[in-house]
């Protein structure tokens, strides 16, 4: 359970020297209770205060790393009930299924098209992350055979469905146990035998919260840590119930059996409309079964929606960049820090055949429309991220385009920009290319 | 296994709206849906947007499902969308009538939304554009002239004293809209009601981006108003629409012509649906959609989630 500022206050040396960067022993209980301080910023703690803190500060749903490879993806590790009230902090796997029956050509044309869905969007690869192999030949040597075609071809986590304690024995062997998940294991007390000394996660599935929580109950008394929760569900309302119930336990009731990640296989029918619950509340992975690259994408983009932080737009440095490469007679395009905006202006910059200047102007990542009502990309602050930016230097010019969204700046800029020819823009990024085209010869 | 269900129980409740004989909205006390914490009260309603002339920049694929001839003509297209597509309400959104545009006469205006009052019996709602000035006469014309109770939109923090005296004048319902925020809405709220407009006629419209587009802050904005409701806010419990359709069908990523991406008509769909699903888990009861196809999905998605029998 998470401590107040002052009994985390109690903990601490009470010497004030300031080495943590805040006046007062106070002042950084208050921060490690905002949980925008860590502990060790002070070098006199003690380590008793160390661990109870660190205690404190374990999130209430229990982190689960795997390796993707070179990368490391988590789960777990959520502390809120509603984003706004910090973030979610690691994003729903999305997992694609596919059945070990096919043939071999067939099998290898799904496992192409699992491969093909790549994105990018906001200047982030969105992907599925996962493959649920699912044992329906019930043929040992087949299954290891897809396994291993899975594991050479692709960088995935691979969940293993529906295996018997025989499959799972070798499958363990050969594929990194860092890349697996057991998910509807056959036979679950033989199975947990076989990987009682590995740190292999394993989804414990039941009917309902009463029957999953007992289940984990048991399996955490034998020492088992990696446990992810997985509830059938009979329709979107049941699935919405539990997975609020299982937040609701272990965020705000302290109940240690309810703090695993939860995972969540799709119901055929509305696919799409199970796995945005997922995402939305609470599931840490989601499995579907059918998947077209349309839903898929647009699922990719609501995912990123939601787990940003809704306190930090993201956003990119100001200062100049290069779209493609621009000389000095190359047009410059003024525009904001938001990383949408850049990566939409960016983006139809390249689709024009002009390369160009670009200023970034720090906006505190917002938007241009947004920007401009806070005033924070007025003619002042964008003439002066211009004068300050050294573009000078680079271009044979004194011509900038700005956002036709802000045409109003204009005056205001050629006050602060005398020398300087102001041009405004389209509104639309998608309208750049035909405007440079006419514009600049 | 022993443990409580840790079911939440809230003082606040959302304003029930009835619309129509046939159309309720609001009166939930709990989370959108949440039928194990308390009473679900309505589904959320799904509108339709048409418009008083030619949607020229709509995408191909959506004039093509709606017919171009439909499209030209107002009532046609309000008939279509609730006996065909199964609009629960009419969402008229009179973009000719922006000064820049085919600057529509307020009389015109009005006329236009009578014909549609007339030939549906769906609850209507009426939005004109344009600024301001051009704003409230037409706002004025038609909450005067409305052969039937209308929803008229929308109140800004700029710009509500004309169209609350009139909504409140000829008895219609508001909507009130500020750019995803919370304290704004309230202040707008606050505003409105000062000026004898009753709590009770207010619908809210935090106002959305699309899915990739400032979705997420609508998302959570709602999630906050709908808090401050269920801890029994007084000017934060009208219900929530969200304008989906305009934000869906402008965006880049749903005219992308690329393979990796899908066919275009249905990621279009999926864009519109998946972002009226979003905001209805966070509290929208109204969602106002243009694709024919969104108002099935969206709509079964409601039947699901709604399928618990409140206990
Ligand atoms: C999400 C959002 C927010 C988010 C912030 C998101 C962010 N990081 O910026 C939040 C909720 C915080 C917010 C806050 C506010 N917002 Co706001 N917000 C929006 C919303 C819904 C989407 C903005 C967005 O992300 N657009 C997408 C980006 C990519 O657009 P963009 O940067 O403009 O870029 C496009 C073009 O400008 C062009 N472009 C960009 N650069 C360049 C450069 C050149 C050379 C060219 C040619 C083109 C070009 O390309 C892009 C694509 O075409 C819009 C309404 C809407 N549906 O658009 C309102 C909107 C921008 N907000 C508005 C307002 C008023 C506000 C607030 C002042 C409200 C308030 N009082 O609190 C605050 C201001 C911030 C503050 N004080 O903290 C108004 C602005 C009104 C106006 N005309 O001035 C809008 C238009 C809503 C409205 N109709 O009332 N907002
Ligand atoms: S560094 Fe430690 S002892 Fe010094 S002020 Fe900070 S908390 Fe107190």
């Amino acid at each position: 359970m998470a401590l107040t500022g002052l009994e985390i206050f109690k903990l601490l040396p009470n010497k004030n020297c300031g080495e943590c960067d805040v006046p007062t022993c106070l002042a950084f209980a208050m921060k490690l209770a905002g949980k925008i301080a860590e502990p060790q910023a002070c070098p006199y703690i003690s380590d008793e205060a160390m661990e109870i803190l660190g205690a404190a500060q374990t999130p209430p749903i229990k982190k689960i790393t795997f390796k993707n490879g070179e990368k490391e993806i988590s789960i777990g590790a959520e502390t809120v009930m509603f984003r706004h009230e910090k973030t979610f902090v690691n994003q729903t796997l999305i997992a694609l299924e596919i059945a070990d029956n096919l043939n071999d050509d067939e099998f290898e044309n799904e496992l192409k098209r699992i491969e093909s869905y790549k994105y990018e969007r906001v200047g982030e690869l969105l992907e599925p992350e996962c493959i649920s192999l699912k044992n329906e030949s019930d043929d040992k040597n087949n299954y290891l055979q897809k396994l291993e075609i899975i594991s050479s071809k692709t960088e995935k986590i691979i969940i293993l469905s529906d295996c018997n304690p025989e499959i799972i024995k070798e499958a363990i062997q050969l594929v990194d146990s860092k890349r697996i998940i057991l998910n509807r294991v056959r036979n679950l007390e033989e199975t947990l035998n076989i990987i009682s000394d590995t740190q292999i996660p394993i989804v414990l599935n039941a009917k309902n919260i009463e029957e999953l929580l007992e289940k984990v109950e048991k399996y955490e008394a034998q020492n088992f840590k990696n446990i992810i929760l997985s509830i059938d569900f009979n329709n979107l309302n049941e699935l919405l119930g539990n997975n609020v119930f299982l937040r609701r336990l272990s965020i705000k009731k302290g109940f240690k059996s309810a703090g695993y990640p939860i995972l969540t296989e799709c119901a055929k029918e509305d696919e799409l409309h199970s796995a945005i619950i997922g995402i939305c509340i609470y599931s840490s992975i989601i499995i579907l079964k059918e998947f077209s690259s349309s839903s898929l994408f647009t699922l990719l983009t609501f995912r990123q929606n939601i787990f940003t932080d809704p306190q930090k737009p993201l956003q990119i440095d100001a200062g100049i960049y290069q779209v493609g490469e621009p000389d000095e007679s190359s047009p410059l395009i003024v525009t904001t820090n938001f990383s949408l905006t850049y990566f939409i202006v960016s983006g139809e910059i390249e689709n024009s055949i002009s390369p160009a200047w670009l200023c970034i102007v720090d906006a505190e990542g917002m938007s241009v429309l947004t920007a401009w009502s806070a005033n924070k990309f007025s003619g002042e602050i964008v003439g002066n991220a211009i004068l300050n930016s050294g573009i000078e230097g680079k271009i044979n010019h004194k011509k900038v385009i700005i956002p036709g969204y802000v045409a109003i700046i204009s005056g205001e800029l050629e006050d602060k920009l005398p020398e300087w020819e102001i041009l405004v823009g389209p509104q639309e990024a998608a309208e750049i290319p035909k405007y440079l085209k006419e514009i600049w010869k | 296994m022993e443990f409580e269900k840790p079911v939440e129980q809230w003082k606040g409740k959302v304003q029930e709206i009835k619309l129509s004989d046939k159309i309720k909205i609001g009166g939930e006390q709990v989370f959108p849906n949440y039928s194990f914490d308390g009473k679900c009260s309505n589904k959320p309603a799904v509108a339709i947007e048409i418009n008083d002339v030619f949607p020229e920049n709509w995408p191909e694929s959506l004039k093509e499902v709606w017919g171009n001839d439909t499209l030209k003509y107002p009532v046609d297209r309000a008939k279509k969308a609730v006996e065909k597509y199964g609009a629960d309400i009419i969402f008229f959104d009179m973009i000719g009538t922006h000064q820049d545009r085919e600057n529509i006469s307020s009389e015109k205006a009005a006329e236009n939304m009578n014909n549609i009052l007339k030939a549906v019996d769906s609850p209507v709602i009426v939005r004109p554009d344009g600024n301001f000035e051009k704003q409230n006469k037409v706002f004025t014309k038609c909450c005067e002239l409305a052969e039937r109770q209308i929803i008229i939109g929308s109140a800004h923090e700029d710009n509500y004293r004309t169209i609350s005296a009139s909504a409140l004048a000829g008895n219609h319902f508001l909507i009130a809209e500020a750019p995803i925020d919370v304290n704004i809405q309230k202040q707008l709220n606050i505003l409105i009601t000062q000026m004898n407009f009753p709590i009770e006629r207010i619908i809210m419209d935090p106002m959305t981006g699309g899915l990739g587009y400032g979705f997420e802050y609508t998302y959570s904005v709602m999630e906050r108003i709908r808090l401050q409701t269920f801890m029994d806010d007084p000017f934060m419990n009208p219900p929530l629409i969200c304008c989906v359709g305009q934000e869906t069908w402008k965006i880049k990523e749903i005219k992308i012509e690329d393979k990796k991406y899908g066919s275009k008509a249905d990621r279009g769909i999926n864009w519109e649906t998946t972002t009226a699903i979003g905001l209805i888990l966070s509290g929208a009861n109204i969602v106002v959609v243009r694709h024919p196809k969104s108002v099935i999905k969206i709509r079964n998605f409601i039947d699901s989630l709604c399928s618990t029998s409140v206990k």
